[in-house]
């Protein structure tokens, strides 16, 4: 008996020590790869770049990296309430406020361990240029946002004192590292024109590299109290690149549709012709954005296009609305008649109707807060639900970069009427305006906008200025507003109040021209009678001179302020300086 | 219907309960249970089942719960020096669920719903959009749960089986082995479950009549997970007696592993509404697994000598290692020691005997690991790998990405504890109390390590960042005695636990004092906040105040981005104080040197918890009774804890508490609860009741009756005639009544505790009716 106890005792012990092996506690990760086997095939390096795009491109609905692609404020499109840049009341925050650094470390590990693997750097090449693509983008809006900033090549590690600590590098070194990364972008990135417009090609890498040296050649010249150099070379870079872009790439201005520039935002898939990069969702991914629901709600602010820039628009003949006698009291239904076809596709004038739907719309005070209802990129009312819009949302176009080029040239002192007419005529033409004439503009600059922008001077005033105008109207929307106030370091334009349509004070009005009154304002008790769209003066709307009518005012108590000493930049966050003392404040933030 | 914006529409007004609309009052339940147990010399077993439906609060497509369990035991005699045994338990759980599940209900019913909106239009049909003013009525949850056809199921199957033998070696040494296998182990708190099914589809609503339109989309995800634990045993035991002396010894070893295993699957556009089966969907095709481990190993030995009741001394030591940490760092030694002293034992004590029958001293010192990391794989980067919402040629952008930074070094965080204890018998043990003292030192503990500068890009790694001090005392008392009440025996016990601690941070490298991480002599559960100064009394003083910073103040920036007149500060809005008189009502810093205007508030921790239980037995009827509660707790209610906030959190919140507007600032009352009535005050970032006030600190103590429940048994001789060796019948209650301080009767004080916005299955109170029958 004790003998089979001993045996069947041992064979369980042993069984249990078999079990118990040595590496019983060495456990790997089963579903994902240790960073020593990545890197092995070209598909890895693909699979990593494709990591970019969603994180460090912009988003539609939310503005987490900078901006949103539809959500534009500024001054081009006003809402119910004023964001801080215009108010003055930016604070130096704790933490946050842009100072985002996490994207930066997924492009440069790519950067300095994509070469692993051992493949050859005629294979890696074409995915480096995309991680340089990517840090060039992400240092561009570092610098616009903050200035100096501190340059990494490497990964930090957490132990890395030295890098952790580093103060920040001055810009024009920090732009000559960006200036670099994009030219290789550019010499190395694929140079099939991407048919789907969701991929960084040599071609969206020109086209990047004409936004960003634009921007800072003309930071440079227009903010003389920094004394910042080579202003003009970065002003010859842009022109360099967008020639090359325009000359190879193979891109067009689209005009397809009655209505091509409505359509080439309301179109369901990216028009590949003119579009380098877009955004793209998918009802069958049910990846969806907002933008439908955001022009026809209350919810989101009442976007409305601000009254100055709507006088912009000139007539369709070319000339000027503002040189119009009595342009200013100028009700709706007429001051829209005749105007720059892109007007009518851009907001509801008299005669709009959704697409798709052949009942008229007047504008919906209900839903914009100046009367000047925005319709571009909105779709049929199919998409009218919240987060239920599916078009593309446009991040890099060829438009872009022929406005680009001709603001270069004219700043450089080399624009030509040769170059207008390969630039600025194309994107007219889509809608059918007349050519800009270099000369006239020049003789007889626009008092209208040189009010406006007064730091414009010299022999091209007057076609900087008529350059200007039109990269606002071709561009309203697309989130270009806020860096080119900076960079033409015209802050001071944001504290002018801001305006909508005119009434010549209450009682009922005609929106659609169709002879049949549809919104009534007035004041004490509300009228009774069916069918008016009712707006209460002083509650719901408030005109410049109340009951003796005006312009509508918005947000007419809140002081704006641009403070020139330092609201071109950013504050750093207080708690970051806290943590790296070497990391000095931007001028007068304090 | 009018004709609106050149359209025909329904234009109703109602005055909607859209509480009971929603939810139910009463949620009926219902438990069975049986077992049986039986055996002879060489083979006892145990068999026992039982079954349990619970039907949820939700009033259209009721929600319901069910559980099933089994549990088989079997313990056999094999032979003289052997006994095998084995215990399988088996149980089942079901959640069934309309809508998009509980949470999603419970949020999205909150919003939107106004009482003057009706659920449905006169040709039945859905409400969801209301043109006027493009309010989605609860986000359009309440025409989904109509139309019925979004549902989901949450199931968990879990399986263990032990089995394993004793063997008795020699007399008094005994070895035991054995072996459990769990299959899908419940993990609790963790909102995974075996097997998940989400459905939505497509629910109509209409506004213009005749015309249907559709909210939400069509989709369905299926979720199985195969988790396994298994679990190894093997120990000796030695006992041996001489005299007053005895000795027991053990020594062990122990090993687990546990895996994991999850497969899921989706896809959209279904071939049927009321078929859910991946099969049927015809796009929007996505599917991914995933799989982890981890193990651990350890030894242990026990020694145990008592000397003739008197002297009791343990000494035990554990030995083991975890699979989480690097090769180096893996194995901790974590010894600790107790003793006792019967005082009442000594012969010196006799005299004392009649009143203190019982005193005891114990104390004792000891260390213990923990390994409990937020990952199975702390120590070994990975490539990130997903796929994003970037579409390329029209499908998600598959991704690798950089690894998340971590630390080298990781290795066991230990804490050591003294304690020291007193037992208590008085009065021939009708009194029994203990008292205990302990103080808990933890090491090395387990913690995000100190906020790198943004610039490093990642989260700072998990490390062994932190030391914390915890000391606490438990104290427990019962009285117990039986007197005659009408010739019959009435026993009758009362007693009452109470405890408490505090824990402090004694170690962390934060050499600046930043608030957002800990720092040494952090209290655990600190709340910073601003101390308010009342409400302006005009709008004159409103618009004086601070005149030239207040843009500046980050508690008035909500206010300060509103539009028209409501950007001014007005009379009856919050007032702060300037603890630091730069006029700027803000954080300053952040730092314990320039927290701005902040203060320590208080403290979330929950202090000097009790219970109260009570029993009594009398001529068959029994009662017995549980109360619970804590002494002190503070809560600043979360921005969505919108049963308290009401409207200062979101405008179209859609249910306002009973009697809030007596709570609501005017000149008519200027002393209310809350300011000036604005919207997204308590919601926004910047607004004045977003970050803690003393004010609006709520306390969270409470005393709950937990349970109460009253039996009467049948007597014996009765019963004997009617075959059962035992029946009871009994009422039982749950949760009758709690008493708390909380200024809000529609969060729960333990709701509170749980999450920051109260937003979880309410308690419920609740009464049953039983009867236990033994043959």
């Amino acid at each position: 008996m004790k003998k089979k106890l001993l045996y069947t005792l041992l064979s369980v012990i042993l069984g249990i020590a078999a079990g118990c092996k040595k590496d019983f506690l060495d456990r790997q990760p089963l579903s994902q790869v240790a960073p020593s086997a990545a890197f092995r095939s070209e598909a890895e390096l693909r699979l990593y770049t494709q990591s970019f795009y969603d994180r460090m491109l912009p988003n539609a609905d939310n503005d987490d990296k900078g901006f949103s692609l539809y959500n534009e404020g500024i001054d081009n499109i006003i809402k119910n309430s004023l964001p801080v840049e215009l108010t003055g009341n930016r604070t130096i925050p704790v933490s946050g406020g842009g100072w985002n650094w996490s994207e930066l470390r997924n492009v440069i590990y790519f950067i300095q361990y994509h070469q692993r693997g051992g493949l050859d750097p005629s294979i890696t090449n074409k995915y480096l240029a995309v991680a340089k693509f990517f840090r060039a983008y992400f240092y561009y809006n570092m610098v616009a946002r903050f200035g100096d900033v501190p340059w990494y090549g490497e990964v930090i590690e957490p132990a890395d004192s030295a890098s952790l600590q580093k103060p920040r590098d001055p810009r024009t070194l920090v732009m000559d590292s960006v200036l670099a990364d994009i030219d290789f972008a550019i010499a190395n990135a694929s140079t099939t024109k991407d048919n789907g417009a969701d991929q960084i090609t040599k071609w969206t890498a020109l086209a990047l590299k004409s936004r960003i040296c634009l921007f800072e050649g003309t930071f440079r010249k227009y903010h003389t109290e920094l004394n910042l150099p080579n202003a003009n070379k970065f002003l010859e870079e842009c022109v360099k690149a967008s020639e090359e872009l325009i000359s190879k790439g193979g891109y067009t201005i689209s005009k397809t549709g009655d209505q091509p520039y409505r359509d080439l935002f309301a179109s369901y898939s990216a028009n590949s012709n003119e579009v380098l990069l877009a955004r793209q969702y998918s009802t069958a991914l049910q990846i969806f954005h907002n933008v439908n629901y955001y022009t026809i709600t209350p919810s989101y602010g009442k976007p409305g296009l601000e009254k100055k820039f709507v006088n912009s628009y000139l007539m369709k003949d070319g000339t000027r609305f503002t040189d119009k006698a009595g342009y200013a009291t100028m009700q709706f239904s007429e001051e829209t008649l005749n105007r720059d076809p892109r007007l009518a596709q851009t907001i509801r004038t008299p005669g709009y109707t959704r697409i798709g739907s052949t009942v008229k719309r007047f504008p919906d005070f209900g839903a914009t807060v100046t009367g000047y209802q925005i319709t571009k990129y909105v779709t049929g009312e199919v998409d009218d639900s919240f987060t239920k819009s599916y078009n593309p949302l446009i991040i890099f176009r060829y438009a872009e970069v022929l406005l680009n080029l001709a603001e270069a040239k004219a700043e450089l002192g080399t624009l030509q009427q040769s170059d207008i007419d390969k630039t600025i005529l194309l994107t007219r033409d889509r809608v059918g305006m007349p050519n800009l004439n270099m000369a006239a503009a020049n003789a007889n600059p626009d008092p209208y906008l040189a009010n406006q922008y007064k730091n414009v001077t010299g022999s091209n005033k007057g076609v900087i200025l008529e350059i200007r105008r039109e990269r606002r109207i071709e561009l309203v929307m697309e989130n270009f507003r806020w860096n080119d106030l900076m960079r033409w370091k015209e802050g001071k334009l944001l504290e002018d109040q801001f305006k909508g349509m005119y009434f010549p004070g209450p009682g009922k009005y005609d929106l659609d021209g169709d002879a049949k009154d549809d919104i009534w304002i007035y004041t004490g008790t509300k009228p009774t009678d069916p069918g008016y769209h009712y707006l209460k003066l002083g509650t719901d709307i408030d005109l410049e001179n109340g009951v003796n009518g005006g312009n509508v005012v918005i947000n007419k108590n809140i002081t704006k302020k641009f403070d020139e000493t330092k609201d071109y930049l950013y504050p750093i966050p207080s708690g970051e300086i806290l943590l790296n003392p070497k990391l000095t404040q931007n001028p007068y933030w304090k | 219907m009018d004709n609106r914006n050149g359209k025909d529409m329904y234009i109703h007004y109602g005055n909607t309960d859209w509480w009971h609309t929603m939810f139910r009052d009463y949620m009926p339940s219902m438990q069975h249970s049986i077992s049986v147990s039986g055996g002879s010399d060489k083979v006892d077993y145990y068999l026992s089942g039982r079954f349990m439906k619970q039907k949820g609060m939700l009033r259209i497509n009721q929600d319901e719960y069910n559980a099933y369990n089994f549990r088989a035991k079997i313990n056999a005699k094999v032979a003289d020096w052997l006994t095998l045994y084995t215990n399988t338990q088996l149980s089942i759980d079901k959640y069934t669920f309309p809508g998009w599940g509980i949470n999603n209900n419970f949020v999205s019913i909150t919003v939107h719903a106004l009482p003057s909106y009706l659920p449905v239009n006169p040709d039945g049909t859905a409400t969801y959009r209301t043109e006027l003013n493009n309010y989605t009525i609860g986000d359009g949850i309440y025409a989904d749960l109509l139309y019925g056809k979004s549902k989901g199921e949450n199931r968990n199957y879990n399986m263990t089986n032990t089995i394993g033998g004793i063997f008795k070696v020699a007399k008094g040494f005994d070895i035991t082995a054995n072996y459990t296998y769990e299959l899908n182990p419940v993990t609790p708190n963790t909102n995974t479950y075996t097997h998940e099914r989400l459905r939505r589809t497509m629910a109509p609503w209409s506004i213009y009549p005749g015309i249907i339109s559709y909210v939400g989309n069509d989709k369905f995800t299926e979720v199985l997970r195969l988790d396994q634990y298994h679990v190894i045993n093997l120990y000796g035991t030695y006992e041996k007696s001489m005299q007053r002396h005895s000795f027991k010894a053990m020594a062990g070893y122990n090993q687990e592993l546990r895996t994991f295993k999850m497969l899921r699957g989706e896809r959209t556009d279904l071939l049927s509404e009321d078929l859910n089966e991946l099969d049927l969907g015809t796009a929007g095709q996505v599917s991914g697994g995933n799989s982890s481990e981890w193990a651990l190993m350890g030894f242990f030995g026990r020694l145990n000598y008592d000397f003739d009741g008197k002297y009791l001394l343990e000494v035990n030591g554990r030995y083991d290692g975890t699979s989480r940490f690097p090769k180096g760092k893996r194995f901790g030694f974590f010894p600790s020691i107790s003793a006792g002293w019967r005082i009442s034992n000594e012969n010196f004590f006799e005299p004392l005997k009649a009143v203190v029958s019982e005193l005891k001293l114990r104390g004792s010192y000891g260390s213990l690991g923990n390994q409990q990391t937020n990952s199975s794989y702390p120590r070994t980067e990975v490539m990130g790998n997903g796929q994003s919402n970037w579409l390329i040629d029209g499908n998600r952008a598959q991704f690798l990405s950089a690894p998340t930074p971590l630390s080298a070094d990781l290795t066991w965080e230990k804490t050591t504890s003294t304690n020291i204890g007193i037992d208590l018998g008085l009065f021939r043990n009708r009194l029994l109390g203990s008292f205990d003292v302990y103080r808990r030192a933890t090491k090395d503990m387990l913690n995000p390590g100190p906020t790198l500068a943004a610039v490093f890009g990642a989260a700072s790694p998990q490390q062994n960042a932190a030391d914390l001090l915890t000391k606490g005392f438990e104290i427990s008392l019962t009285w117990q005695q039986t007197n005659k009440v009408a010739g019959k025996d009435l026993s009758w016990s009362i007693g009452g636990v109470l405890s408490d601690y505090t824990s402090e941070i004694t170690r962390f490298n934060n050499p600046t004092f930043r608030l957002n991480d800990h720092y040494a002599g952090k209290q655990v559960g600190e709340i910073w906040g601003y101390i308010t100064d009342g409400y302006f009394a005009s709008d004159e003083e409103a618009s004086k105040w601070r005149q030239d910073k207040v843009a500046q103040s980050l508690v008035y920036r909500q206010i300060r981005g509103g539009s028209g007149e409501w950007n001014r500060l007005r009379a009856g809005d919050l007032k702060f104080q300037d603890l630091n008189g730069d006029s700027i009502i803000n954080n300053g810093n952040n730092t314990l040197g320039d927290p701005g205007d902040m203060r320590i508030i208080g403290n979330s921790l929950p202090r000097y918890s009790f219970g109260i239980t009570g029993s009594a037995a009398w001529n068959n009827f029994d009662l017995s009774f549980f109360f619970q509660g804590i002494g002190k707790q503070q809560w600043y209610p979360g921005n969505n804890a919108d049963k308290f906030w009401g409207p200062y959190s979101r405008a179209y919140y859609s249910f306002t508490p009973n009697g809030f507007l007596d709570k609501i600032w005017s000149p008519d009352n200027p002393n209310a609860y809350f300011p000036r009535l604005r919207s997204y005050e308590a919601l926004n970032d910047g607004g004045t009741l977003r970050q803690p006030t003393d004010k609006y600190l709520q306390d969270l103590a409470y005393i709950r009756l937990k349970n109460l429940s009253i039996g009467y048994t049948i007597p014996l001789p009765l019963m004997k005639r009617l075959g059962f060796s035992n029946c009871r019948f009994y009422v039982t209650g749950e949760n009758l009544f709690t008493l708390t301080k909380l200024e809000t009767d529609y969060i729960d004080p333990e709701q509170a505790g749980a999450e920051t916005n109260g937003r979880v299955y309410p308690f419920m109170k609740s009464y049953a009716f039983g009867l236990d029958l033994s043959f």
